[in-house]
C-alpha cells in the first residue's frame, strides 16, 4: 500500500508542479506584457485594468462561494474612494490612515447592510444591489456642495505611501501588480481548506448546510464583506489614479461592468476576473476611436460568454490545455490509478470492522450516557397549512440506544414531522424537546449544536468536493467556524481522525477521493449518512434511508444504524417500506392523515399496518405536496 | 395648492410607466420565476424605432404601431429564444443572462442611434385639461388610464380565468403544470411577449411628453422592480398601485425636497422596503425547502 501511496502521490506532486509551472509562466507573461507593444496595451491601461479587476475579484468572490449576483460591485467602490478623497481634500488626513479608514468603514457598512442583503433569494439580491448602486450614484450627484457633483472631485494623481510616493506610470503598475499578488492567494485561499469546504456545501445546498450548522446568512455576510472590502480597495486606488471621482464611478453602468469582469475572464478562476478586466479595458481602450461601438463590442461579448460560453476566457484556455494535455499524456498516467483504487479496496474491507469496534470500547461518549442523553419529546405537535392539519398534536418519543421508526403513507405528515423535529419548518403548536431542553420555534443551525444530525430522502452533498471533504465538512461546520465567529475550536486531527472512521464504517474508504459527482444516487445518501455520523450526534433522524439503495447498500445501511444504537445514539427513521423497519426498528409510530395512529414494539408495528385498512388518500396528496 | 396638483399629476403620469414596467416584471416572474432585469428595454426598443421610423416621414400612428410590434416580439424572443433553452439553469446565472441581454439591447440602441435623444409627436393629440391651474395633458390621462384599465383585466385575467391560472401554475410547477396539459412553454411566451406590449404602449405615451435615450432601460428597470417588489412580486394590480406610489413619491420629494435627490431616494428607501418584505419569509437563502 505504502508503494502505491508513494506513487500517487509522486505524479501527483509531477503533474501538480507541470501545471503550475506553465500557469506561473503565463502570469509572468500577462504580467510583463504592457511591455510588448501591444496597440492600446499600456501601462495606463494595465493599471486601470489592474485596479478595476480588484473589484471584479470582489464581484467574483460572491458568485462563486455564495452564488450571489452582485450587481451593485461599483457602490462600495464609489462610497470608498469618495470617503477617502474627502478625508484627504477637507480634513488633510494624509491618504494612507485615510484609505484605511474608508476600507474599515466600508466593511463596518457592509456588514450591517449584509444583515438586510443576506438573506434575499438571489434574484432579490441582484436587483436589491443594482439599486443601492444607482442609488449611490444619485445621491453623491445630488449634494453638489460636498461632492461636486456630476463633475467629480479632484484630487493628485500620485500614491503617496508614506515612505515613497509613487507618481510614474511604472510605478503605479508595479504597485498595482504587487497588491494584486498579494491579493489574489486571499481570496484563492477561501476555495481551499476547511472554508472552502463549508462554502461548497453552502453553494450547492444552503438547507443541507444550514442542518449541518451552517449558519448560511452568516457565511453569505462574510462573503458579503469581503466583497466590499475589494471594491472599497479598489475605490481608494482608483480615485488616485484618475485623479478624479465621479458620481458614475459608483453606478449602473459600472456595476454591470464589473461583473462583466468577472464572467467573460472566467469566474470559475481564482485570476479570472483579472484577466477579464484586463482584456476588457484594453478592448474599450482599442475601439474608443471608433464612435458608439464600445457599448455594443461590451454587451455582445458579455452576453455570448453567458449564454454560450460559462468558463471565460480561463474557462476556455483550461479546456484547450487539458485536451492537449491529454493528449500528450494518454498512455503513462492511467495505469497508476487503476492500481491504487485496487489496493485502497482491499485495505478497506478489513478496516471498518476494526475502527468501529475499538471505538465502542473507548468512546467516552458511550461510558457516561445521563438520563437524557439523546432523548428526544416531540409534544403534541400541530401544523396546520393553509386550513389543513398536516399534522394534529402528535406526540413522539424517541431515546437513546433505540431505533424508533416512523411509519406511514404519503402525505400521512411524516415529512412535515421530521421538518419540525430538525427544524425546518416550525410548528403551528406544540414543542419538541431534546435532552430536556425546548427546541422550538429555532433554526436548523441550534438543532446541529446541540448534537441532532438528519440526513435527507434525497442525498443533499456538494457533488464538486470529493467523498471525504463531504464527510469532513459536516464536522468542521460544527467545530470549526473560526470564520463565523464562535470560539468552539477542537483539535484538528481528531476531527481527520473522526472522519476517516466514518468513512470506514460507512464503507467509502476506498472512494474517499473520488469526487462525488461521479458517485451514484445510492451511494450519496451513504455518503450523507457517513457526514451525520462523523458528527458524532446523540440523535440520528434519517428520513426515507432505504430507498433507492442497492441491496449491498442496505446490508451497509443496517450495520452503521445497529452500530450507532450499540453505541447509545438514539436513531429515528421515516421510512414506509416495512421489511427494513422491522428489521432494524426497536419501536415505531404510525401516521394517518396527520395522526398518530399506532405506537409501540416493531412487531406490534408490522401486524398493525399488515391488518388494518388505512386511509391512504390524503387532503395533502392532492393539495400541497410537501414531502419532496 | 396648483404646485401641488401639478407634482401629484406629473408624479402619477411617471408612476403610471413604473406601473406598467412593475406589471410586466411580475407578469414575467409569476410564468418563469425569472425577474426580468430587461423588462425596461422594451421601452427603449419601442421607442427609438417610433421615433427613427417618424423622422424618415412615415405617420406617426404606423410608426407606433411597428414600434409596439417590434417591443411584443422582443419580449416574446427574449422567452423563446434565449431564455426558453437555458431554465434550467441555477439562477445566478439566470440573472447573469437576463442582465447581458439587457447590457447587448442598450449597446446595439447606443450603436444604431448614438448617444442623442429622441422623441415624438403624440398619438392622442397635444390636448390638455387645467385644473386649478394644473396642467395635464391628454397622453398622461390616457396613459394612467391605461394603466388601471391594464391592470384590472390582467388581474381578473389570471384569477378568474382557466388560463390564467395555468400561468400562474407555470412558475410554481412547471412539470407538474406540463402533466396536467397546459402549455408551459407557450404561457411564458405569452406573459413576456404581453410585459414587452406593455412597456411599449408606456413608451408611446410617455415618451411625447419627454424623451428616451439609449440607456433608458436599467433605470427603469430598476423602478419598475421597486413596484413589483412593494406588490410581492405577485398582485398585478398591487404593481399598478405601487408603480404610482413610487411616481408620485418621486415626484413630491423633487418638488419640494430636492430635484436631484429624488431618484435616488425613492429607490433607496422603497428599495430597503421592498427588500425587507420580501426578505422576511426568505430562509436558507431562498432555496426550495427539504
Amino acid at each position: 500500500m505504502s508503494t502505491s501511496t508513494a506513487s500517487a502521490v509522486s505524479t501527483r506532486l509531477r503533474s501538480l508542479s507541470w501545471s503550475s509551472v506553465a500557469k506561473l509562466c503565463a502570469l509572468v507573461i500577462l504580467v510583463l506584457s504592457p511591455g510588448f507593444g501591444i496597440p492600446s496595451w499600456n501601462l495606463n491601461t494595465a493599471v486601470l485594468a489592474g485596479i478595476l479587476g480588484l473589484a471584479a475579484l470582489g464581484v467574483n468572490v460572491l458568485i462563486r462561494f455564495g452564488r450571489m449576483v452582485n450587481l451593485g460591485g461599483a457602490s462600495f467602490l464609489g462610497l470608498a474612494a469618495y470617503g477617502a478623497v474627502l478625508a484627504t481634500t477637507r480634513f488633510g488626513i494624509p491618504y494612507v490612515p485615510a484609505a484605511l479608514v474608508s476600507l474599515v468603514t466600508a466593511a463596518v457598512v457592509a456588514w450591517i447592510a449584509g444583515g438586510i442583503f443576506a438573506r434575499l433569494p438571489n434574484f432579490y439580491f441582484a436587483v436589491a444591489m443594482l439599486g443601492t448602486s444607482a442609488a449611490i450614484d444619485g445621491v453623491l450627484a445630488a449634494f453638489p456642495g460636498v461632492t461636486q457633483g456630476d463633475s467629480g472631485l479632484t484630487t493628485t494623481r500620485t500614491l503617496p505611501l508614506g515612505l515613497f510616493t509613487v507618481g510614474s506610470s511604472l510605478g503605479w503598475y508595479v504597485t498595482i501588480v504587487v497588491i494584486t499578488v498579494a491579493v489574489v492567494p486571499l481570496t484563492y485561499r477561501l476555495v481551499h481548506g476547511w472554508r472552502g469546504r463549508l462554502f461548497s456545501l453552502l453553494r450547492e445546498d444552503p438547507m443541507a448546510a444550514s442542518v449541518h450548522g451552517i449558519e448560511v446568512t452568516r457565511a453569505r455576510r462574510v462573503l458579503f464583506t469581503a466583497s466590499a472590502i475589494l471594491a472599497a480597495l479598489s475605490g481608494v486606488l482608483l480615485a488616485r489614479w484618475q485623479g478624479v471621482i465621479v458620481p458614475q464611478d459608483a453606478g449602473l453602468t459600472e456595476s454591470v461592468q464589473l461583473l462583466g469582469f468577472a464572467i467573460v475572464g472566467g469566474s470559475g478562476s481564482p485570476i479570472g476576473p483579472v484577466i477579464g478586466a484586463s482584456l476588457l479595458t484594453w478592448l474599450s481602450a482599442a475601439i474608443s476611436g471608433l464612435g458608439d461601438v464600445e457599448l455594443f463590442v461590451y454587451g455582445l461579448i458579455f452576453f455570448l460568454v453567458v449564454a454560450y460560453f460559462q468558463g471565460g476566457v480561463v474557462g476556455a484556455v483550461e479546456v484547450l490545455t487539458s485536451k492537449v494535455w491529454r493528449r500528450y499524456r494518454s498512455v503513462d498516467n492511467r495505469e497508476p490509478d487503476e492500481l491504487k483504487i485496487g489496493h485502497g479496496s482491499d485495505v478497506e474491507t478489513n478496516a471498518p470492522m476494526l475502527v468501529s469496534s475499538s471505538r465502542l470500547r473507548e468512546d467516552p461518549a458511550n461510558a457516561e450516557i445521563p438520563g437524557l442523553a439523546g432523548r428526544l419529546e416531540v409534544l403534541t405537535v400541530s401544523k396546520i397549512f393553509g386550513g389543513i392539519h398536516a399534522l394534529d398534536r402528535v406526540s413522539i418519543e424517541a431515546r437513546p440506544a433505540l431505533v424508533t421508526a416512523i411509519v406511514g403513507a404519503n402525505g400521512a405528515g411524516k415529512s412535515t414531522l421530521l421538518n419540525i423535529i430538525t427544524g425546518v419548518e416550525t410548528p403551528t403548536q406544540g414543542e419538541v424537546h431534546f435532552e430536556g431542553r425546548c427546541l422550538t420555534p429555532g433554526e436548523p443551525v441550534e438543532r446541529a449544536q446541540a448534537g441532532i444530525a438528519r440526513t435527507f430522502q434525497t442525498a443533499r452533498v456538494a457533488l464538486d468536493l470529493s467523498v471525504e471533504e463531504n464527510v469532513r465538512v459536516g464536522a468542521e461546520a460544527i467545530y470549526n467556524l473560526a470564520l463565523f465567529g464562535r470560539r468552539d475550536r477542537r483539535p484538528d486531527n481528531r476531527l481527520t481522525e473522526r472522519c476517516r472512521d466514518a468513512l470506514a464504517e460507512a464503507g467509502l474508504g476506498h472512494i474517499a477521493q473520488r469526487k462525488t459527482s461521479e458517485i451514484g444516487g445510492g451511494r450519496r445518501k451513504i455518503i450523507e449518512v457517513a457526514r451525520a455520523i462523523a458528527l458524532e450526534p446523540r440523535l440520528l433522524i434519517m428520513d426515507e434511508p432505504g430507498a433507492g439503495l442497492a441491496l449491498e447498500e442496505l446490508a451497509r445501511l443496517e450495520k452503521i444504524i445497529a452500530s450507532l444504537r450499540a453505541k447509545g445514539t438514539s436513531v429515528v427513521i421515516v421510512d414506509h417500506n416495512l421489511d427494513f423497519v422491522s428489521n432494524i426498528a426497536d419501536c415505531g409510530y404510525v401516521l394517518e392523515l396527520g395522526r398518530v395512529v399506532y405506537a409501540g414494539d416493531v412487531n406490534g408495528l408490522r401486524e398493525y399496518m399488515e391488518h388494518t385498512v388505512h386511509v391512504t388518500e390524503s387532503p395533502l396528496e392532492t393539495g400541497r405536496h410537501l414531502d419532496g | 395648492m396648483s404646485l401641488l396638483l401639478q407634482t401629484l399629476y406629473s408624479g402619477l403620469v411617471n408612476g403610471a410607466l413604473y406601473g406598467l414596467i412593475g406589471l410586466g416584471i411580475v407578469l414575467c416572474y409569476r410564468s418563469s420565476g425569472v425577474v426580468n432585469l430587461a423588462q425596461g428595454e422594451a421601452f427603449t426598443v419601442t421607442g427609438l424605432i417610433t421615433a427613427e421610423v417618424v423622422r424618415t416621414g412615415v405617420p406617426v400612428l404606423a410608426a407606433a404601431a411597428l414600434g409596439l410590434l417590434c417591443a411584443v416580439l422582443f419580449g416574446a424572443g427574449l422567452e423563446r429564444i434565449i431564455l426558453r433553452p437555458r431554465l434550467a439553469w441555477s439562477s445566478e446565472r439566470l440573472i447573469i443572462l437576463v442582465v447581458a441581454v439587457a447590457l447587448c439591447t442598450e449597446g446595439i440602441a447606443n450603436f444604431a442611434v448614438g448617444p442623442n435623444q429622441f422623441s415624438f409627436r403624440s398619438l392622442v393629440g397635444n390636448g390638455t385639461v387645467r385644473l386649478n391651474n394644473a396642467v395635464m395633458t391628454l397622453d398622461g390621462i390616457v396613459l394612467i388610464a391605461i394603466l388601471l384599465l391594464v391592470g384590472l383585466l390582467i388581474s381578473w385575467f389570471l384569477h378568474r380565468t382557466i388560463f390564467g391560472q395555468g400561468l400562474s401554475a407555470c412558475a410554481e410547477n412547471p412539470t407538474m403544470s406540463s402533466l396536467l396539459g397546459i402549455n408551459v412553454s407557450m404561457m411564458r411566451m405569452i406573459a413576456f411577449g404581453t410585459a414587452g406590449l406593455l412597456g411599449g404602449l408606456a413608451a408611446l405615451l410617455l415618451i411625447p411628453l419627454s424623451i428616451v435615450t439609449y440607456n433608458a432601460g436599467l433605470s427603469l428597470t430598476l423602478l419598475g422592480y421597486v413596484a413589483a417588489a412593494l406588490a410581492a412580486m405577485k398582485s398585478p394590480i398591487g404593481a399598478c398601485l405601487a408603480g404610482l406610489l413610487v411616481g408620485v413619491a418621486e415626484s413630491l420629494i423633487g418638488s419640494y425636497v430636492n430635484q436631484l435627490l429624488a431618484e435616488p431616494l425613492v429607490l433607496g428607501v422603497l428599495m430597503v422596503v421592498a427588500v425587507a418584505l420580501l426578505g422576511r419569509r426568505v430562509r436558507f437563502g431562498g432555496v426550495v425547502r427539504a
